[in-house]
Parts: structure tokens; C-alpha cells; sequence
């Protein structure tokens, strides 16, 4: 910043500098017909012009660093921020609108960063000149110098208006961020319908709305921009018509006169561009809102200020105590949910779509927290350890698997990014992926797509559990996570999956009869709390909604 | 996605910069006016000083006053004018350029996007479009401006002196060289800024996309671990910019300082052999010193031209990206039903190596079909070509006799549609996603496409019923839920054909039951050709067609293929002691 405006500085100096050392040039060298001064003073002027060159290749490079590393802070803030913020942040906050605030806004910001090192210059400008020309004549000065607070009135009367105009660009921008967002990685759903002229409708709409906002800005600037324009022109009015009449009756010498002509015009620019800063500064503070926005979200999920160890390998023991949970409180979830599983014991938790089964894999992984009640793990609730703690104490694979832009390897390893080449191929193995993923081009160094769109959906999710099991967590939560796999192939992966849960405490929600078999205890879960809790062959046994859930009414009857 | 050449990003801009040439043409008109009023500023003072001052007449002041009081009393409504045309210009040019891109991108092959990130895509259509802003409403104009203040100024200098202005050309050659190394780099640079902006952006989606999984994992740090070099590379690339643009304006002080120095040297002998008066000196000197100050403006819209010219090349990659599907322009409307004709039909992403191969097919207008194979065997790359997302290298496919090709896309779209396996939710409301395809249809269209599947009473449940907001991805409803919804849609599509991508999730027993009511209820009295991973469903089709390596090698029904034993037959046996085997 300090180099920023003293380059800026500089580059001033140099550039009202020139002109006198021109008017010395004149004087003392071409009309004293001194060729030893002309030479002295040309060779300042030279001086003057390199340090000018020099000055403003400095303030220019400073210019756009600033420029570019608060573009950068600001970006990789809300990134960072966004990582930080909980998965319920981001139920509501999609990629599309956060990414408009990681760049459109944060542009906006840097420009007034960028903009920073010539503002100082201007102000100092206008400052030097309005001393100058008080000290020429302080009554024409001051008649000249009416119109700099009329500006400064102006600029604030107008500012409050561009902060609010601004946001409400910016929103627009957002919603057709979000839009294109949303429609490339639904490619398959809009392709697959034809809602591309819809969507092309739609997108249309929201583009014509930026059209619009921006608009309004324009319809500012055309007010306040002339009115930038006028006073300076006023000022010069003054000096032309009151100074020229001071000139005449001897008040004031034609020197003076020209002298305060020339100071005048050198307001004109700076004027401007200052007028133009204040718009400037403004749409960086309805842009900065906008980022606030972000970065002042909560997460709602604090680390505690003196948290308990949780040792690298513990038992992982898991117990849910009168758990409540609605999201957004508009229905309850979960309502006084209790659960236990005791240390290497496997539970299948069985329940109806919307049941709040995933709610209790979120809950275990601390990716929410309860509204009420507590979730424990070997006895420390999870709120008194620390977030990082829990979350390699538990491993949780979803239904929906997301793969990285990255190879085969490391998507696997994306849990422990220390193991080893052969510990990835046997985590592969276990999971029953490594038959397809030797038939991949490049095998394991094969490049996944973004959406992991070459892989089908089982093959996705066998790499999800070979994550997992490469992440050797205490407590191992599977999400439906064998839902994609083809039934004639699950039994494949089933193998592997006992193995896993051996001695692993294990919460597996599933549908198919035989995978939720290979649990040593099933919890059925209605209402928002467990209705009922026994074996597999119990259950069958004793229990007609357990077999209606599971539909096998039939084949029990 | 190429960068496109310097050409067709011309060819482009003139198309979309047509509907508002004449606003162009009124805001120029502005600027020349504000410029000429600038210039007249100093003509003015002269005047009162020549005839006002100099000759104590108070008249002639008072003249020069009253005119430069009109003058300045016309040029705030010139730059309104300016600031209005301009503005509506630029804009308009903008939301026509992000709307061929969306318009584009809609119409891109599938295959595009499994190439291209969503980050990337993003990016063109904001961060590039966004960048050009400064370019279309200010930078056109203003060089218009500066140029006409140069073109004055060189003339008011030759007008002065021919002598002295063409000792002044020694500036010319510090210009020349400047702005040609400046003009060498500035495309590199520019275009690696906006490729690293895309990166950035690519980073910051797919960690916001993936983000449960990345916190899961508590790989938080990871994530931006391999994403701040990219910043960091934006930032770099920015300094080299900055390095690069230097070389235009920064020797401008040094090209004015050495006009100067010549001049003045030359005026001082021409002084002394009284070729010149003083006067006329001094008057060259202060036009030599205007002169400098559009010419440095000029040069920093330049640099903004540069800048805007890298950020439209990109989009104009994206406008050129080459599209297989187009309407003729004598396309039909598709007839609204009939038989699916397939005749040797052979495809493949690379020509030479066929997924499709030679296929001839028909598919009878409410017949239900299994396609059958194992992974790879071109099912997928079938069902692609049914909805004409690419078109066979060879062989046609015809509905009710009209080759696919040859139907408007319109009312290909309406059909024959796809269900894929996912159901991708768009933030809005319930409603709004059902009508994603049809967004004229009313709420009771709506409510009956629900109640046609069997999902009314469902979905009228949530909080606000139909309503409800699903919020991102629709992380709140269960993938059956969106499965239904995917459903709906085509409910209210009314298409004469489906292609249905089979979902192999398993969902709880209750939901799943719902799914297939709702399918059954969709596929009543429509051709249904089902891309099968489950036997089951081949079981309930009309007729079976498997396929192996890209062709077609059975084709019958469930009870007729099993009785002859052969291929069809061993997948189902292995997919009984599959099923034996799962315990279910």
C-alpha cells in the first residue's frame, strides 16, 4: 500500500513538474537565447520524464498487485470459509451463488484496491492546487473552489444509491451463476427431457435482469457524472469571466491570470476521477456486503474452546440420547431418538424413505448437530471433541458418491493421503472395485470425470467404500452406500464388506434383506425413534412391520 | 474448447453488436460533441485575453464568458447522452453474447460436458462475459474520443508549424516500439489470465459440489491446499500483465519528454535565425504537452481493448465449439406417434471404432422394450441415439416414417425423451421442477402429472405441498422422491416414446414400489425401450433385445429367448442365482 501511493506520489510529482521545466526551458533558454540553460533545463526535463516513466510503471505494477492479491484474499476467504460451514449452510447456499461472490464481488473489491494508489495522487492534486491558488488570490480561489464540496455532496447523495443498486446486480448475477450451474451438471436430465429451450428461456430472464440492474446503475452514473463534468467547467467560468474582469481594473496580473487558467484545468481530471472513485468504493461496499455474507455465516458446528482427546484408536463406542432434529424446524426429524451400539458391534438401522436414516449417519459424522439431546462416542460427546477428531473416528459413505477430478488413486486415497500404493490396491480389492478398475484405460492413474461420469453408479459407490475402508475409521456408517450396485453383483462386495465390519463398530443403513443380514443387530426406525431392535432372524420372526418394511409379507406368510 | 481466431471473434462481435450500432453511433455523436466542447475551453480564454483582457474590453469578456457559460451548460446533457447510449449499448451486446452462450451450451453434444468442467463453463458464461463490461461501455467510446483529441491536436500542431511538428515525429518511433511489443504479448497474457480465472473457478466448484464428502474426510485443508496454487497462479499471471502492459504507457512520459527536448532545441535556433515568433513556440509547446494526454488514455483503453478481446476470445471458443445436433432448415414436425424404425445403424464417438453397430430395429408405437447386455455392450450408446443425442455415422432412424433428422428439435424433444438414472434437482420449487421442461403448464397440469404417477398425495405432504422449496441438489428429498419427480416430468411431457435409463439404486421396499407404480403409470400406451440392469424388468417387456460389442444378436420375448437357450438365457440364469444368492 505504502509503495502503492508513494510511487503514485512520484509519478504526480514528475507529471506537474514537466510543464515548469518546460517553462523554464522556454524562459531562461529559447528567449534568453541561452544555449548552456536550454541544455541545463532540457536535461531536467529528461530527468523528470524517466522518473516519471519510472514512477508510472511502478504505481501500475503496484496497481494491479493489489489489485490481484485482494481479488485473491477475498476469493480464497469465502472458499475457505465455505469449506468451514456446515453441511445445513450448504443445503440452503449452492456452488453457483457462492462462486458469483468468490469472483464477481471480490472484483469489485479488488478494484478499489486497484484504484487506491492513484486516489492518493488525485486527492494530494486537487489539496496542492487549491493551496496554490489561495495563495494567488484567495477571493477568485475561493469562488473557484465552490464546486469541490458541491461534489463531495453530490458523490454522497448519490453513493447510498449505488451501494444498494450494486447488491441487488450482484444478486441477479448470483441467480444466473446458479442457473448455469445447475444446468451443466444436470446436463443428462435436461439432454434427456429437451428443457434446454425452457431452461434457455429461463436463463434468458435472468440475464435480461442483469441487463436491467446494470441499467439502473447506468441511470446513476448519467445523473452524476455530468454533474462531475459541469463544476469543473463552472470553476472555469468563474476564472475566465470574474478573473479576466479583476485583470482589466488592475486587480489582478495577466501572469496570475494564466497561472490559475492552467491550475484550474489541471482540476479537471482529478475531479473526475475522484467523482468516479466514489462509485467505485461504493459498488466494492455493496459487493463487500455480499462477501460479509458469507464469511459472517456461523458455522453452525463450533469447535469447543478446551476440547477432550479422543485417542487415535478408539473403541468406538456410539450412543444417541433422546436426540431431537427437524431440519429448519418445519417438520421433526428425529424426535427423542435413543441408539446404542456397543464397540465392534454392527447395526443395520432399517426405516421407511424420509424415516431420518441419513439424519443419524450425519449426526454420528458430526456433519449436523442435535437440536436437543446427545450423541456420544466411547463416552465423550461429540461436541467436546475436537471436529476433526470425530470425523477420522468415523467414516461416512453417502449414496450419492462424489469423485474428484483426479485419478482412480487418488480419489481412493482422498481419505488418507499418506497409504501407500498397495494399501489403495487392497482397499480396492476389499471393496470389489478392482476388477473394473484394471479393465480402465489407465487403471488406477485412470482421470475420473468431475461427476465421476464414466464410472456407472455401483462402480462409483464400490470406490466410496474403498475409500472407507482405507480410512480405517472406529466407526464405519455406510449410507445406503450399496444401493447402485447390481443385486447379482452385491454379493461380491458382501464378503468384503463382513470383513470390514469385523470387529468395527458399523451403522449400515440398507434395504436388501441379505446386506442388512450381515449386521449382528437390526433398530427399525419410524417416527423419529426406534420401534423396535433385535437380530435380522428375529425380527423376521416377530415382527409384521419389519417384514412389511422389507416386503417380504409374502415370503414370511 | 479452442480459442477461437482473431477472426471469428470479429465475425461474432459484428453479429451481436448489430442490433445496437445506432446506439453506438449516438453515443460516438455525444462524445464528439463533449470533446469538441473540451477543446474549445482553451480557444475561448485565448480569445479573452487576445481581445478582452489585452484591450481592457469588458464586452469581448463578457462574450467569451456567455459562450463558454452555453458550452458548459450543453456538455453535462453530451455526456449523459455518452454515459446512456453507451451504457444501454454494452449491455445489450452483453446479455445478447451470455444468451448465445447459454443457448450453446444447451445445445452441446453430452459428450462435451464429460470433457469440460463445470467451474470452466461457469466461468465463460459469467466471469469472461463480466469482464467485458468495461470494453463495451466505455472503452469503444472513449477511444473515439481520444482519437478525435489527437487527430485535432496534431492538426492544431501542423497548423503552427509543419517544421516543428515533424521534428516532433522523433516521439514516433518510442511509440511505434512500445505498442508493438506491448501488442506481442498482450494476447498471451490476457488469454492466460482468463484460463486461470476458469481454473480458480473450476477448484472452488468442485470443492463446493463435493463438499460433505470433503468434510467427511475432514480434508478441509487438503481441498485448499491443491486450490491456492491455482489462486496464487492468478495472481502471478495478473503481475505478468501488469509487466506486460507497462511497456505501453509507461514509456509515453519518455516519448513526450524527448519530443519536447528536440523541439524546443530546434525552436531555440529557429528563434535565434527569427524564423519563428515566441509566440508561436509557445502555443506548439502547449499543444505538444495536450497532445500527450488523450494519447496516454488512448493507450489505456487499448489496454482494456486487449483485455476485453482475451475474455471474448473465450467465449467465442465456447459459441465455435462444434455442435452434431442442428435443425434442418426444412425440417417436419415429428408425427405424434408411430413405430421407432432402426435401419443399419452404426455409431461411434470416434468413427473408426463402432459402439453401435449395424443395428436395424423397430420399435412398435406402446411397445415395451428391454435392451439387455453387459457393460459395454453399446445399450447406453443405443438409447443416445434413440433421443438423437448424436447422430449415426451411418443407417437411419425413423419415427412414424420421418427420419429424426429431418424433424424440427422441438417437437423431436416432445416425442421422444430420456429419463436418466439420476434425478437432478434444480433449486425452486417442487412444482417448477416438474414443470422444468414445460414451464407454461399451470398448477393443475401439474397436479395431475402427480396424480397421473401417484405422487399427488405424496408431495402435497411436504410443508408447502407443491410448493416447497427443494433447495440446492434437493438434498431433502430421498433419491425415490427424485426418481418420482424425474417421472412427473415425463408424465407431463406426454412423449410417444421413452427411453428410460434404467435406475439400479435399491430403495426401500415401500418407495420403490411407488417408482415402478409410477413408471407402469407413465409407460401406459407409450413405446417404452428401457435400458435394463435389472432381468426383472426384461421379464415384464414385450420383447427382450440383447446386445453384444454394439449389436444386436437376440431379439424375442423373455419366455421365447429362455427357451432357446442361448445368450439371453445364460444371463438370466446367472441373474437367478444372483438373485438366489443375495437372499432375496
Amino acid at each position: 500500500m505504502i509503495g502503492a501511493a508513494a510511487s503514485g506520489l512520484l509519478w504526480q510529482v514528475a507529471a506537474v513538474a514537466a510543464p515548469l521545466m518546460v517553462k523554464y526551458a522556454i524562459d531562461h533558454g529559447v528567449l534568453a537565447r541561452d544555449r548552456h540553460a536550454l541544455l541545463i533545463w532540457l536535461g531536467a526535463l529528461f530527468a523528470v520524464g524517466l522518473l516519471e516513466m519510472t514512477a508510472g510503471a511502478v504505481r501500475h505494477v503496484y496497481a494491479i498487485g493489489n489489485r490481484s492479491r485482494s481479488d485473491a484474499r477475498v476469493r480464497d476467504a469465502i472458499f475457505a470459509h465455505a469449506l468451514r460451514l456446515d453441511a445445513s449452510y450448504h443445503d440452503r447456499v449452492g456452488p453457483g451463488e457462492l462462486m458469483s461472490r468468490a469472483s464477481s464481488d471480490a472484483e469489485h473489491v479488488a478494484r478499489l484496491m486497484d484504484s487506491i494508489g492513484h486516489t492518493i495522487g488525485y486527492v494530494l492534486t486537487v489539496v496542492a492546487v487549491a493551496v496554490v491558488l489561495l495563495l494567488i488570490d484567495w477571493q477568485l480561489a475561493l469562488v473557484v473552489l465552490i464546486p469541490l464540496p458541491l461534489i463531495s455532496i453530490a458523490a454522497w447523495a448519490y453513493s447510498r444509491r449505488y451501494h444498494a443498486r450494486t447488491e441487488r446486480l450482484q444478486e441477479a448475477w448470483g441467480e444466473a451463476a446458479t442457473l448455469v450451474e445447475e444446468t451443466v451438471t444436470g446436463i443428462r436430465v435436461v439432454k434427456g427431457l429437451g428443457a434446454g429451450d425452457p431452461l434457455a428461456a429461463e436463463f434468458a430472464r435472468r440475464s435480461g435482469t442483469v441487463m436491467g440492474r446494470a441499467l439502473d446503475i447506468a441511470r446513476l452514473d448519467a445523473l452524476f457524472m455530468p454533474m462531475i463534468e459541469l463544476l469543473p467547467l463552472l470553476g472555469l467560468l468563474a476564472v475566465l469571466w470574474l478573473g479576466g474582469r479583476r485583470v482589466v481594473s488592475g486587480d489582478l496580473s495577466l501572469g496570475s491570470f494564466v497561472a490559475f487558467n492552467a491550475y484550474v484545468a489541471m482540476l479537471v481530471w482529478p475531479m473526475r476521477v475522484l467523482g468516479q472513485r466514489v462509485t467505485t468504493l461504493q459498488k466494492a461496499l455493496g459487493a463487500s456486503a455480499r462477501i460479509s455474507e458469507v464469511l459472517e455465516a456461523e458455522p453452525q458446528l463450533r469447535e469447543p474452546r478446551h476440547p477432550k482427546d479422543l485417542e487415535e484408536r478408539t473403541p468406538g463406542a456410539v450412543r444417541l440420547e433422546s436426540v431431537r432434529f427437524g431440519h429448519d424446524g418445519d417438520r421433526s426429524v428425529l424426535d427423542g431418538l435413543d441408539l446404542e451400539v456397543a464397540a465392534g458391534e454392527s447395526l443395520a438401522l432399517v426405516g421407511a424413505t424420509g424415516s431420518g436414516k441419513s439424519t443419524v449417519a450425519g449426526l454420528l459424522a458430526r456433519l449436523y448437530d442435535p437440536e436437543s439431546g446427545r450423541v456420544l462416542i466411547d463416552g465423550h460427546d461429540v461436541r467436546e471433541l475436537r471436529l476433526g477428531d470425530v470425523r477420522r473416528a468415523v467414516a461416512l459413505v453417502f449414496e450419492e458418491t462424489f469423485l474428484f477430478t483426479d485419478t482412480v488413486r487418488e480419489n481412493i486415497r482422498f481419505a488418507r493421503p499418506d497409504a501407500g500404493d498397495v494399501d489403495v490396491e487392497r482397499a480396492a480389492d476389499l471393496a470389489g472395485a478392482a476388477e473394473f478398475i484394471a479393465d480402465l484405460p489407465d487403471g488406477y492413474d485412470t482421470v475420473l470425470g468431475e461427476r465421476g461420469f464414466s464410472l456407472s453408479g455401483g462402480q462409483r459407490q464400490r470406490i466410496a467404500i474403498a475409500r472407507a475402508i482405507l480410512a480405517d475409521p472406529s466407526v464405519l456408517v455406510l449410507d445406503d452406500a450399496t444401493s447402485a450396485v447390481d443385486a447379482t453383483k452385491e454379493h461380491e462386495i458382501r464378503a468384503a464388506l463382513s470383513t470390514v465390519m469385523q470387529g468395527r463398530t458399523t451403522l449400515v443403513i440398507a434395504h436388501r434383506p441379505a446386506t442388512i443380514a450381515l449386521a449382528d443387530r437390526v433398530a427399525v426406525l419410524e417416527g423419529g425413534r426406534i420401534v423396535e431392535q433385535g437380530t435380522h432372524g428375529e425380527l423376521l420372526r416377530s415382527s409384521p412391520r419389519y417384514r412389511t418394511l422389507l416386503a417380504l409379507e409374502e415370503a414370511a406368510a | 474448447m479452442e480459442r477461437a481466431s482473431t477472426k471469428t471473434v470479429l465475425r461474432h462481435t459484428r453479429r451481436l453488436a448489430r442490433p445496437v450500432r445506432g446506439r453506438y453511433a449516438a453515443a460516438g455523436a455525444a462524445v464528439v460533441i463533449s470533446t469538441l466542447i473540451t477543446l474549445a475551453g482553451p480557444a475561448l480564454v485565448r480569445y479573452a485575453v487576445d481581445a478582452g483582457i489585452k484591450k481592457h474590453s469588458y464586452h469581448a469578456l463578457d462574450v467569451a464568458a456567455l459562450v463558454f457559460l452555453g458550452l458548459a451548460l450543453v456538455k453535462p446533457f453530451a455526456v449523459r447522452a455518452q454515459v446512456l447510449f453507451a451504457a444501454s449499448a454494452g449491455e445489450r451486446f452483453l446479455d445478447a453474447l451470455r444468451r448465445s452462450a447459454f443457448d450453446k451450451l444447451k445445445d452441446l453434444p453430452l459428450g462435451f460436458f464429460e470433457q469440460e468442467r463445470a467451474g470452466l463453463l461457469v466461468s465463460r458464461l459469467t466471469s469472461d462475459v463480466q469482464s467485458l463490461t468495461e470494453l463495451v461501455r466505455e472503452a469503444l467510446v472513449e477511444i473515439v474520443g481520444s482519437a478525435l483529441q489527437i487527430v485535432l491536436t496534431i492538426a492544431a500542431l501542423l497548423f503552427l508549424s509543419p517544421k516543428l511538428a515533424a521534428v516532433a515525429l522523433v516521439a514516433l518511433p518510442i511509440l511505434i516500439v512500445s505498442s508493438w511489443s506491448f501488442h506481442h504479448s498482450a494476447g498471451r497474457v490476457y488469454h492466460a489470465i482468463r484460463d486461470r480465472v476458469a481454473e480458480t473457478l473450476t477448484a472452488v466448484q468442485e470443492g463446493l459440489a463435493g463438499v460433505r464428502v470433503v468434510q467427511a474426510f475432514r480434508r478441509e485443508k487438503r481441498t485448499l491446499d491443491r486450490y491456492e496454487p491455482r489462486s496464487q497462479a492468478q495472481v502471478t499471471a495478473w503481475r505478468r500483465a501488469s509487466f506486460v502492459n507497462i511497456r505501453l504507457f509507461a514509456f509515453l512520459p519518455l516519448a513526450q519528454a524527448t519530443a519536447l527536448i528536440v523541439v524546443l532545441l530546434v525552436a531555440a535556433q529557429m528563434y535565434r535565425n527569427g524564423s519563428v515568433s515566441i509566440g508561436t513556440v509557445t502555443a506548439f509547446v502547449l499543444y505538444l504537452v495536450q497532445l500527450f494526454d488523450p494519447i496516454s488514455r488512448f493507450t489505456e483503453w487499448l489496454g482494456e481493448f486487449r483485455q476485453g478481446l482475451a475474455a471474448l476470445g473465450k467465449v467465442v471458443g465456447l459459441l465455435e465449439a462444434p455442435n452434431a445436433i442442428v435443425e434442418r432448415p426444412d425440417a417436419v414436425e415429428l408425427p405424434l406417434e408411430g413405430a421407432l424404425d432402426l435401419q443399419g445403424v452404426t455409431f461411434g464417438y470416434d468413427a473408426a471404432r463402432p459402439v453401435v453397430h449395424d443395428v436395424t430395429l423397430s420399435f412398435a408405437a406402446g411397445e415395451h422394450v428391454a435392451l439387455v447386455g453387459a457393460t459395454g455392450a453399446g445399450k447406453s450408446t443405443l438409447g443416445k441415439l434413440l433421443t438423437r443425442q448424436y447422430d449415426p455415422q451411418k443407417g437411419t432412424l425413423r419415427l412414424g416414417g420421418v427420419d429424426l433428422r429431418d424433424a424440427t428439435l422441438p417437437s423431436l424433444h416432445r416425442r421422444i425423451v430420456m429419463l436418466p438414472q439420476e434425478g437432478h434437482l434444480f433449486s425452486g420449487t417442487l412444482a417448477d421442477n416438474v414443470r422444468l421442461a414445460h414451464p407454461d403448464a399451470s398448477d393443475d397440469d401439474v397436479r395431475r402429472a402427480l396424480r397421473t404417477i401417484g405422487a399427488l398425495d405424496r408431495f402435497e405432504l411436504l410443508p408447502d405441498g407443491l410448493e416447497t422449496d427443494v433447495q440446492t441438489r434437493g438434498l431433502r428429498l430421498s433419491a425415490g422422491e427424485r426418481q418420482l419427480v424425474g417421472i412427473a416430468r415425463i408424465a407431463l411431457a406426454d412423449p410417444a416414446v421413452i427411453v428410460l435409463d434404467e435406475a439400479t439404486s435399491s430403495l426401500d421396499p415401500a418407495t420403490e414400489a411407488a417408482v415402478e407404480s409410477a413408471l407402469a403409470a407413465v409407460a401406459e400406451g407409450r413405446a417404452v425401450v428401457t435400458i435394463a440392469h435389472r432381468l426383472s424388468t426384461a421379464e415384464r417387456a414385450d420383447r427382450v433385445v440383447v446386445m453384444e460389442h454394439g449389436k444386436v444378436v437376440e431379439v424375442a420375448s423373455h419366455d421365447e429367448l429362455v427357451e432357446q437357450g442361448d445368450r439371453y438365457a445364460r444371463l438370466w440364469a446367472s441373474w437367478q442365482a444372483g438373485l438366489a444368492a443375495a437372499g432375496a
